[in-house]
């Protein structure tokens, strides 16, 4: 009998976590909405790590709400923000800036919170309306512009490339093929066109030309519709402009100002906002500032400088944002935006120009900044909108414009490369 | 005359194992028989065929000549040898980075042709005095098959050679004996020969084992199903009950601790499954149905997330669910034979153990299983688990789009590896080669480490070499710097616009730079020879300590004998070393198959090779090797967690079986009492 009762009272032992467990799980779990004080992560680009701190102390001591953040502030660049936050959507940062190009693909994997209207408001009251339509996805602005200054444009040194020959890229060439340096070396000219990253600089060739590549997306960030003419007798040109620069013996596949001070140093160095005060440390007064050159391509596609036609080439001009993840405490997700409308603001931007040198999207804080050479040097350069493209076209370019340095630059060669790129486009398409 | 050199006389030198051999003395002179070969009785003297030895004492003057001709031919054959290829080398390299000096190219290739031209003679008159050697060795040393009278079957050294001859031609195997025979070429030639020719059939054996290993897995899991059910039908009602409540048959049997620990395990397991394992594993065939809710709060004016389902969650804690219902089974069925014994061991009158005496057991003749469960586990946790998760992720769509959090991913079967595998495609065209290259990488940075380190031990621990411990200092040095600080200086440094080509340029010996990183050959040789520096350092220090300790007597002993030092080298030094140094081999191939820091360090996979396309936004490149890759799929712009999956998966399976196949036919674990 003994044992029988130890059987039962077995049984019951072990439906009882059981029943506790189906207990719990109908209780459901709370969350703390107390909502005065939270710890969130920011990530920011480089060099603005410490002004962010200031600015969100700032926003602390000042806000109307009495919240207040307890920031750990990241350096993660803006052009792997994205990348980063995908592999971690949990985990990533509450607040990260990222690159224009990069909006869709963060819409798309549902990485950014959408905005309220007191954020839409702000944003599109102060805010420049070129960098206004950049942050919109299916018509919605589903970012803060931080900034309005990606693009690139040339850094030179004076000293081996002439004033007068900078419009041109034959000149510039024959600049640096000819210059000897008192050291014994030559020059090189360094424009990442082939390297991790090339694609975005070696478009410039294609826009130039007038060849366009137009991606449409739904509110999702799905591309749903393109329309892209690169493979055209305007791609051909392009191609063989750029061929140019690749078969320049004293060319360099990078986008460091670094290369100013390398072993075997550049003259001239397609970067952008970011590279300046390295570039002055590295030339001093000999660092020359100008927008991209135009290049000359003729019939036979081998022209040089006053044969056949120029084309000027043409930056990517976009901005930099500031997006919130989304989040499930609807007050935290509230103070965030107030948060990133603050670090946004006339005054953050100002700020940011004044310690990085970064171009404001803001249209006040815009007007004031009149003092960066590189800023100018963008400004007065021929731009084309930065657009949204899915990753893929990114390297698809890359590969295109790999093959075509190794190329033997025949028109068929030529044209089979372009083919194959646009044959490859279909599939980036979300049908 | 020794035995020993009897033998020697009596088969050229070549060792033979004493049981082809007898040795006689005749009417005053020596005699050795080859008793197995001939088939004679050894003891009768009369019926075996008795091999006439010459003396050792017979070396002439005539001999040592032809032994310094024969010696200073091969030297000079060697060295023609060698001047065509380097001039061959010279003249690619000179055609591949400078073609603006082809004449030196040409140059090269002239004075090769020329140097061809002069070695055919000398190759002539090396093969004759070769001959001539073999010759008068033969005559010195050779045995001559005397007529027998016996009834044994008698060859003569002709018959010998026709037979071994013929068998080669038929690709029979030769015996000891005949095999002995074999000049060093065609010992090789015969042992590579067998060696392919015997890989079907160990494929075969492997295969046929495998598959009663699998016969006999699903027999013991027939008979555990029965047991089950015939201790169920006659065992007590203790028992019965023990198939529902663990440990009751224990507990029923004052084993209270066993009782306790089998309950408690399945206490926890039911708990486990109500509260998580239940619905984990509910979604495991579908990793979740539900995506993520935006709710709108009209308050505060925002959008809030609401996450349903987590396919990431879902596989990870469904495979966990999986394990652990597996370990839930096996303890259930301990369960059940334990009662099912407690039953037979009370039938029988004897006393079962107590929980005092189990406790006893386990720091006894039970020790084994205190000290290896948690190591177990260990294992299962952190190395199994996360390798079959990592393989299952290969047959899912996850990657930057399908997140697993903000959008589901699901099963998406073979599709990834059919992506790898589909003749033809860029894909498959990039993996073969990636995985080429990967495996060549391997080989030559393993072995040429290896052999270099050993050398520069050698040469360090050489008697008259002084300062020895500067030199060790100079080359640790590369080791006391981290290795990422010391490959990212040399990347720079070999960079088309570092100081290497800086310097060279001013110097004017080069016009334009070295693309020593942009040129897809001379960067796998640049990282080939890097790794060599970083690499040998290692490869020093382990085998100085090993050298050292390799007894000198065996050199004395082989000095005596007549052994050059490469003699020794092959004979004593290389197997030594093999047998010692042959897991740290294996461990180094696999550690340079998945090395990733040199590579990555040195050229980032580059120069990128465009003509493979991009898989996952990312475009693969010359020097990439599978982990390389791997780590640019998995964070390219693409995020493809799916393919890179399926590449670690392929990795995982080269890597296991290479190691398993390595491991099996390596000396140190075939022969461990030779160097005990």
């Amino acid at each position: 009998m003994k044992k029988q009762l130890l059987a039962l009272g077995m049984g019951t032992l072990m439906l009882l976590p059981a029943l506790c467990g189906v207990a719990a799980c109908g209780g459901g779990g709370g969350e703390n909405k107390d909502g005065k004080s939270y710890n969130i992560t920011v990530w920011v680009g480089e060099g603005t790590d410490t002004l962010t701190k200031q600015q969100i102390q700032r926003f602390n001591e000042t806000n109307e709400d009495g919240v207040t953040f307890n920031a750990n502030v990241l350096i993660v660049s803006e052009s792997k923000a994205v990348g980063d936050a995908s592999s971690k959507p949990q985990s990533c940062a509450d607040i990260f800036c990222f690159a224009q190009d990069q909006l869709a693909r963060a819409v798309h994997g549902n990485l950014l919170m959408p905005l309220n209207t007191g954020s839409v408001n702000a944003i599109t009251s102060s805010c420049d309306e070129r960098s206004v339509e950049g942050a919109k996805i299916g018509g919605s602005i589903r970012a803060f512009p931080l900034t309005y200054d990606n693009g690139y444009f040339m850094y030179y040194d004076k000293r081996v490339v002439k004033e007068e020959h900078i419009g041109s890229l034959e000149d510039i060439l024959a600049d640096v093929d000819a210059y000897k340096g008192e050291d014994g070396l030559p020059r090189n000219f360094s424009m990442n066109l082939t390297d991790d990253g090339g694609s975005w600089y070696s478009a410039s060739f294609f826009y130039a030309t007038g060849c366009e590549s137009e991606w449409t997306t739904d509110d999702e960030g799905n591309f749903i519709d393109y329309s892209d003419t690169f493979n055209s007798e305007q791609g051909l040109i392009a191609l063989k402009g750029m061929q140019k620069l690749l078969k320049f013996p004293k060319y360099n596949a990078s986008a460091e100002v670094s290369d100013f001070s390398a072993g075997i140093p550049s003259a001239v160095v397609v970067s952008g906002i970011w590279g300046y005060n390295a570039a002055k440390t590295a030339l001093g007064d000999n660092l020359g500032i100008a927008p991209l050159p135009s290049f000359w391509v003729d019939a036979n596609g081998n022209g040089q400088k006053d044969e056949g036609e120029s084309y000027q080439l043409k930056t990517y001009l976009g901005s930099k944002f500031m997006g919130i993840k989304p989040q499930s405490d609807p007050y935290r997700a509230a103070y965030l935006q107030k948060l990133a409308q603050f670090l946004t603001n006339e005054q953050c931007q100002r700020e940011r120009y004044d310690a990085v040198g970064w171009g404001p999207s803001n249209k006040a804080a815009a007007e004031a900044a009149t003092t960066s050479p590189a800023l100018n040097a963008l400004n007065d350069s021929a731009t084309t909108p930065q657009g949204q493209y899915p990753t893929g076209w990114w390297a698809k370019l890359d590969v295109m414009v790999g093959n075509a340095k190794t190329s033997t630059g025949d028109d068929a060669s030529l044209n089979a490369l372009l083919s194959t790129y646009s044959n490859a486009l279909n599939e980036l398409k979300k049908s | 005359m020794s035995k020993r050199e009897t033998m020697e006389l009596a088969i050229g030198g070549e060792m033979l194992p004493m049981r082809f051999l007898m040795k006689y003395s005749y009417q005053g002179e020596k005699y050795a028989a080859f008793t197995p070969a001939c088939g004679a009785d050894p003891s009768d003297e009369e019926g075996v065929a008795l091999t006439h030895i010459v003396s050792a004492e017979t070396k002439s003057k005539e001999r040592t000549r032809q032994r310094l001709l024969f010696r200073l031919l091969t030297a000079v054959t060697c060295i023609l040898c060698i001047i065509p290829v380097l001039c061959v080398l010279l003249t690619a390299l000179v055609f591949v980075l400078q073609p603006d000096f082809w004449w030196v190219g040409m140059s090269g290739m002239i004075v090769a042709v020329a140097d061809l031209i002069v070695l055919i003679p000398v190759a002539r008159a090396l093969a004759r005095a070769r001959k001539d050697r073999k010759e008068q060795k033969r005559r010195e040393t050779a045995y001559e098959v005397l007529p027998g009278e016996g009834n044994g079957e008698v060859f003569s050294e002709f018959e010998i050679r026709y037979r071994i001859i013929e068998k080669l031609s038929k690709n029979e195997p030769l015996s000891m004996l005949e095999y002995q025979r074999l000049n060093i070429w065609r010992k090789f030639l015969y042992r590579s020969k067998m060696f392919f020719r015997g890989i079907p059939g160990w494929f075969g054996r492997k295969f046929k084992r495998l598959g009663l290993r699998l016969k006999a897995f699903g027999i013991s899991i027939w008979e555990n199903i029965k047991d089950i059910g015939a201790t169920f039908k006659n065992g007590s009602w203790k028992t019965r009950v023990s198939y529902f409540f663990m440990g009751f048959g224990n507990l029923s049997h004052r084993q209270v601790l066993r009782g306790v620990l089998f309950f408690l395990f399945e206490v926890i397991f039911v708990g486990f499954m109500v509260l998580s394992g239940g619905h984990w594993l509910g979604k495991f065939g579908t990793l979740g149905t539900t995506r993520l809710e935006k709710v709108y709060d009209p308050v505060l004016d925002v959008w809030v997330d609401k996450h349903i389902d987590n396919s990431f969650k879902i596989l990870l804690y469904g495979l966990l669910t999986i394990f652990f219902i597996a370990a839930f089974v096996y303890t259930w069925r301990l369960n059940v034979k334990q009662c099912r014994i407690l039953d037979e061991i009370t039938a029988t009158g004897k006393r079962v153990k107590s929980s005092k005496e189990d406790i006893q057991s386990l720091a006894d003749n039970e020790f084994h299983k205190t000290l290896l469960s948690l190591p177990v586990l260990g294992i299962v946790m952190f190395t199994v688990l996360p390798i079959v998760f990592m393989i299952l992720v290969g047959f899912t769509s996850y990657d930057f789009e399908n997140d697993g959090y903000n959008n589901l991913f699901t099963w998406c079967g073979l599709d990834n590896f059919n992506r790898v595998f589909a003749f033809g495609s860029k894909l498959s065209l990039a993996f073969g080669e990636i995985l080429a290259w990967t495996l060549i990488w391997a080989v030559v940075a393993t072995f040429s480490n290896y052999f270099l380190g050993m050398f520069v031990a050698m040469m360090i621990n050489k008697k008259g070499i002084k300062i020895k411990k500067f030199w060790r200092t100079i080359l640790v040095m590369t080791i006391a710097i981290p290795q990422f600080i010391s490959l990212l200086y040399v990347s720079n440094l070999f960079a088309d616009n570092g100081i290497v080509n800086a310097t060279l340029m001013r110097w004017g010996w080069i016009d334009s730079p070295i693309r020593f990183w942009g040129n897809g050959t001379l960067a796998k040789v640049m990282v080939l020879v890097i790794n060599i520096w970083v690499g040998i350092p290692y490869l020093m220090l382990i085998t100085t300590g090993i050298l050292m300790n390799i007894p000198a007597d065996l050199y004395e002993s082989a000095q005596i004998d007549g052994a050059n030092a490469f003699q020794q080298f092959c004979k004593i030094t290389m197997p030594y070393m093999l047998f010692v140094t042959g897991p740290y081999l294996l461990t180094s191939f696999v550690s340079n198959i998945n090395n990733f820091n040199v590579i990555y360090l040195l050229t980032q996979g580059g120069p990128e090779h465009t003509a493979w396309g991009e898989v996952g936004g990312y475009i693969a490149g010359d020097t990439t090797i599978l982990i390389t890759w791997l780590f640019g799929i998995t964070t390219g712009p693409e995020a493809s967690y799916k393919m890179a999956s399926v590449i670690g998966t392929l990795i995982f399976l080269v890597v296991s079986i290479l190691s398993l196949v390595v491991f099996t036919i390596m000396p140190s674990t075939r022969r461990e009492e030779d160097y005990a």
